[in-house]
């Protein structure tokens, strides 16, 4: 099928089989590799990104679901060769060790962010709760989220 | 899989040939794809179906469209404040990301004695409608993984009669998010002048499909709730159920842990 979407703002269209996975389609056909294959049953979030504001596992998603939708990749976070305040907060507090499970849990932290620009401790921990991380843990996850929400920054980068 | 077709109004449902398998939010299906099972199946995406996502409190009932997802139920006020214990449930689904794509209606066809909203639905006497017929949640399971649901039959809307209860629901599991349950349980009582007037009692995981408490809640009903009346009750509960061991736990611990969730659940109540 013909499936047109916006993608990281910018609009496509492209030929694939309806039931073609929104990760396939984002990994193979857009080469937009940032978003992960982890567990390929919606229990990881290595794949998650953000549909219509709503953050989804991509791997368990039809690209036929997709079509006139808008859709957030990592891709889509930087601007102009500048990070986005929540790719920052993760440098400065060392939350990324293999880096693997760090698009989904970034844009876990973005789409509770856009939502909910002062989360408490809780709404953190609740956000990031479909985001495994195997590596290291989730304390300097938790910090970076935090301080990305102290950041004044952040309120004027809600559109990427 | 064998073939992926769309519909866009239920309309087109009469005019399905094959037997299809239908497709919402993905959240079971593409899992079951992806490990490469549903080979020679027809995926019918009913994502699209217009109106169907709708909460809305009509008369004496509320009315839960069967693509409502568990996000959408977890913080809509109506559920919050009517079937409180269905709201709970919705917000232990899974993940957020689980939570903005699976729906009502995929956890009551997919029919796993596991399904987290199943127990609130027994709980709260909810029908499940389809677009031939309405059956009572207590009689649309029979087997795991298995329901009444007949070929291209659609779940279409979950009503739940409106009562002025107070309705819990516990869920027991290796961990917080992604769990499947252990044990799960729903109780939904309607109190007045200090008595029982109602009983709703289920348990989910705990046998071939979602047990009915039946005996537990014949025994509330016209009680005055108290910690006798509680643990007595708990321990009628406990000898309803059926648990078997498996990979996921023991029926030895599921049945001990069935009578505490439930006794902590009717002491909230009190």
């Amino acid at each position: 099928m013909r499936v047109s979407f916006k993608i990281n703002g910018k609009k496509v269209t492209l030929d694939a089989a309806p039931e073609a996975r929104l990760l396939d389609v984002i990994r193979e056909d857009l080469g937009l590799t940032g978003t992960k294959e982890g567990c390929s049953k919606g229990e990881c979030g290595a794949c998650s990104v953000i549909v219509d504001g709503e953050l989804v596992d991509s791997c368990i998603f039809p690209v036929a679901q997709a079509e006139g939708r808008e859709i957030i990749t990592i891709e889509g976070l930087s601007s102009g060769g500048k990070l986005h305040p929540i790719q920052k907060a993760f440098i400065d507090e060392g939350a990324v060790q293999c880096g693997f499970c760090t698009p989904g849990m970034v844009l876990a932290a973005k789409a509770l962010l856009d939502k909910k620009s002062n989360p408490s401790d809780a709404d953190i921990k609740e956000a990031l709760s479909g985001n495994l991380c195997r590596c290291t843990g989730y304390t300097k996850i938790k910090n970076a989220v935090k301080k990305a929400s102290q950041n004044g920054e952040l309120g004027r980068t809600k559109k990427r | 899989m064998k073939k992926f077709i769309r519909i866009k109004s239920l309309a087109e449902l009469g005019k399905l040939r094959e037997k299809c398998v239908f497709l919402a939010g993905g959240t079971d299906i593409y899992v079951a794809l992806n490990d490469g099972a549903l080979e020679d199946e027809v995926l019918c995406d009913i994502s699209s179906l217009k109106g169907l996502d709708k909460i809305e409190l009509k008369g004496k009932n509320i009315n839960i469209g069967a693509l409502a997802t568990f996000a959408s139920i977890a913080k809509s006020p109506v559920i919050k404040k009517y079937a409180a214990c269905l709201a709970e449930a919705a917000a232990t689904v899974g993940s957020p990301q689980i939570r903005n794509r699976a729906t009502l209606g995929g956890n009551v066809a997919n029919g796993s004695p596991s399904g987290d909203a199943i127990p609130a639905l027994y709980a709260l006497g909810a029908v499940i409608k389809t677009d031939m017929r309405s059956v009572p949640a207590d009689k649309f399971f029979t087997g795991p993984k298995k329901t009444v649901l007949k070929k291209n039959e659609l779940i279409t809307e979950i009503s739940i009669p409106r009562k002025n209860n107070k309705s819990f629901f516990s869920k027991i599991g290796p961990r917080k998010a992604l769990a499947i349950s252990k044990v799960s349980s729903a109780v939904s009582l309607v109190i007045s002048g200090g008595l029982i007037r109602e009983a709703g009692i289920a348990f989910g995981a705990v046998g071939p499909t979602v047990i009915r408490a039946a005996e537990t809640e014949k025994f509330l009903k016209g009680k005055k709730l108290n910690k006798a009346v509680i643990s007595r009750a708990a321990k009628t509960a406990a000898g309803e159920i059926c648990p078997i061991d498996d990979f996921r736990s023991t029926a030895k611990y599921r049945r001990e842990t069935a009578a505490v969730i439930i006794e902590r659940a009717l002491l909230k109540a009190i």
